[in-house]
């Protein structure tokens, strides 16, 4: 893992000496709301519903067994016991005191994390797929870019007020498990022809109001160039991004409405002018960072223990929650955050520690964050997944179910979020409770649910996507189908009038019910009947008995 | 602030831990809907803005606004879902993992208490008056003691530039 050096650690550390000092004027009276808002959320410190929020970067959803302990310290000593992780790889607290913001970034800073640019109009934390550096399929591990992205825009001075808050992701394998095409930036690192490692290049991806895929505007950026790539998309935007209306304000309108030929144009002049320049990135320097990401000392003669255990439960969990390696003897194993009826994405204090023990004894000190709201153990033996099993059991959190119709993406909702219209986490686990019985039998099937427009739950690119909103003071559920944030991004279509709170679950049972009886064979997925049968058999279903 | 509902409490968060609260009718921040001043009549609702504007200006509360409600016989209910949740918190929290709910009483206190100035600036207004009328919890009727003063909508111009 990145260790941080001393300029991060001198930076970190004066960051948190600068919010101290505006905490404790804002709290005598020395600074309004208004002067303390845009800091506060430089830090990552929101007030939310009910109460301020924190929200912590995870780099590339990369943590150690150590960060993750000092995580449930937080939240058991300054928050209510539980975090709750991000779509964005994040974690958020969703009870601290504003005058114990301080003392916790204290305790972050204690183990290399902080919350630095997890608000604001600049570039988030970045994000990866959440099986780098492990995934049998990848071409390198993505997330020695990633840190290098991290490092050039932490605190860049150009770019710490764009138009509007900006988002990078990165995977390095054709499998897309980081939703690059929904980004701002997407980075798919790849062999060049020349033998070479470089990116095919994404840009004006998003969600939100105003949904659009990405379009690609390089396909063979060597990798000592990213750098420059980036900061010339970076400028073009910044320039020419709309300050005038927040909501025509990110990257994904100056693409669409200046086209992306034109955009790629304007980066090309900009690029060429700074691309032999200051930011071109040594191959010593890249080195030296994915050094920070070598593999860890593998079992070279690993034990073909036998995974098969007399526990059909066991087999299940083998089966739906771990992921080829690319070590033999080893897979990837998916800790669920979704027990069936659960919150998406929420962990206890005590399911933090036990997670971070059987990270550190079972994979290497290390756990990932899924922007499904799941965790991750990268490298774990064969011959060791049945006690790793076992470990999650005792925690409840062995769920066989990653990928599957429970398996749900949430956003917090009307539940703590001021700018929800609709709460998320109740449908989810009330759709949670009714498919569960079936989810074996349905197959993969992603539902996502957002309660408002801003789509943090990401229900544009859901199998089935739910978008909440508010109908005369009332929460109001719209459906949505057919997406899919992965390599095939597409977007979900609206089917029609939306529902209430129950008739949601009803709705996606109906969908559920209308696609198993549709579906060729047990292995055509649901995007592929959709796209085969197109959205008039789910309209018929959902609609037909109310015309 | 934005528009003022006929029937409406006052609602803010917490300066120092967020917390919801709302104006009660002795003119404290209380964590209970029931104990929430009821303003009914647009000059009424004017002072609650007031009050708003003052304790938010003088560092006690953050972001105030106006709440509308229905006067039943189980006590005051928000009009809107959204209020709702946010009077009665987080509906999932029973099924929060590891959740575990504060203590009793367990307010952050300011640096500066007293009559509610916060504030290191010098005042230039009294605090919005509260006063009289059918002075139980749930109803007021109130007295504004600047009703007529020019710079009413503004009491916190003068901390803007405080920085």
């Amino acid at each position: 893992m990145y260790r941080y050096d001393e300029f991060d650690a001198e930076f970190v550390r004066q960051r948190i000496a600068q919010f101290r000092d505006q905490v404790g004027r804002r709290l005598s009276g020395e600074l309004t709301e208004d002067e303390f808002k845009p800091l506060r959320l430089m830090n990552g410190v929101y007030l939310q519903l009910h109460a301020y929020m924190l929200r912590i970067a995870i780099p590339y959803g990369t943590l150690s067994s150590r960060q993750l302990r000092k995580l449930a310290h937080i939240a058991r000593t300054y928050d209510r016991g539980t975090g709750h992780f991000t779509t964005r790889q994040n974690l958020q607290f969703n009870w601290p005191r504003l005058v114990d913001i301080p003392a916790i970034l204290d305790e972050l800073a204690q183990v290399e994390m902080h919350a630095i640019q997890t608000s604001g109009n600049c570039i988030r934390n970045v994000t990866a797929d959440h099986f780098a550096g492990a995934a049998a399929d990848e071409v390198a591990d993505p997330r020695p870019y990633a840190e290098i992205i991290r490092q050039w825009s932490s605190l860049h001075p150009e770019f710490s007020f764009l138009p509007r808050k900006f988002k990078v992701a990165v995977t390095a394998s054709s499998r897309d498990r980081a939703a690059i095409q929904v980004h701002d930036i997407g980075l798919h690192l790849k062999r060049l022809a020349d033998g070479g490692l470089g990116f095919a290049v994404w840009v004006g991806g998003g969600q939100g109001r105003t949904p659009i895929i990405a379009k690609l505007i390089r396909e063979d950026l060597p990798e000592a160039d990213l750098l420059s790539y980036l900061e010339a998309i970076l400028r073009v935007y910044n320039l020419q991004g709309r300050r005038d209306n927040k909501y025509k304000a990110r990257i994904k309108i100056l693409v669409h409405e200046i086209g992306a030929a034109a955009f790629a144009a304007q980066v090309e002049e900009e690029w060429q002018r700074i691309r032999h320049g200051a930011l071109k990135l040594p191959e010593a320097e890249i080195g030296r960072i994915t050094a920070y990401f070598a593999a860890p000392a593998f079992d070279s003669r690993p034990a073909k223990a036998a995974l098969r255990k007399p526990d059909r439960a066991f087999d299940r969990w083998v089966t739906r929650n771990t992921h080829a390696h690319k070590q033999p003897g080893y897979a990837i194993v998916t800790i669920s955050l979704k027990p069936i009826g659960g919150i998406p994405g929420d962990a206890s204090a005590a399911q933090m520690e036990a997670i971070a023990d059987l990270a550190e004894r079972y994979s290497f000190d290390e756990v990932r964050v899924s922007h499904e709201q799941n965790l991750v153990l990268p490298h774990v033996r064969l011959a060791d997944l049945w006690d790793v099993y076992q470990g999650l059991a005792a925690i409840g959190l062995a769920e066989a179910n990653a990928g599957l119709a429970t398996d749900i993406i949430a956003c917090p909702g009307l539940d703590y979020c001021a700018l929800a219209n609709a709460r998320s986490i109740p449908i989810a686990q009330r759709i949670s409770e009714r498919l569960a019985a079936r989810q074996d039998e349905i197959g993969e099937l992603k539902i996502k649910i957002s309660g408002c427009i801003n789509a943090c739950g990401h229900h544009h690119v859901g199998h089935i996507g739910i978008l909440g909103v508010e109908k005369r003071g009332e929460e109001h559920y719209q459906l949505l189908l057919g997406g899919s944030g992965a390599e095939d991004a597409a977007l979900a279509a609206i089917t029609g009038p939306g529902f209430g709170p129950d008739g949601i679950v009803d709705a996606v049972a109906k969908v559920v019910d209308t696609y198993l009886a549709l579906r060729t064979t047990r292995d055509e997925p649901f995007l592929a009947a959709y796209g085969r049968l197109g959205p008039a058999p789910f309209k018929e279903a959902l609609y037909a008995s109310a015309a | 602030m934005s528009k003022s509902p006929a029937t409406s409490v006052l609602t803010a968060n917490r300066l120092g831990d967020g917390i919801v609260v709302f104006l009660d009718f002795e003119g404290a921040w209380s964590e209970n809907l029931a104990e929430a001043v009821v303003a009914h009549s647009p000059d009424e609702v004017r002072a609650l803005e007031d009050r708003g504007a003052y304790d938010a200006a003088h560092n006690i509360v953050v972001e105030p606004y106006l709440v509308e409600v229905r006067e039943t016989a189980g006590g005051l209910v928000p009009t809107r879902q959204r209020e709702r949740v946010r009077v009665a918190g987080p509906s999932i929290l029973d099924d929060v993992p590891g959740y575990v709910a504060p203590a009793p009483g367990a307010v952050v206190r300011q640096a500066h208490h007293g009559d509610g100035d916060r504030s290191s600036e010098p005042h230039t207004q009294p605090r919005p008056e509260l006063v009289e009328g059918r002075a139980t919890p749930g109803t007021l009727v109130v007295r504004q003691a600047h009703h007529e003063d020019p710079e009413r909508h503004a009491p916190d111009s003068t901390q803007a530039q405080a920085a």
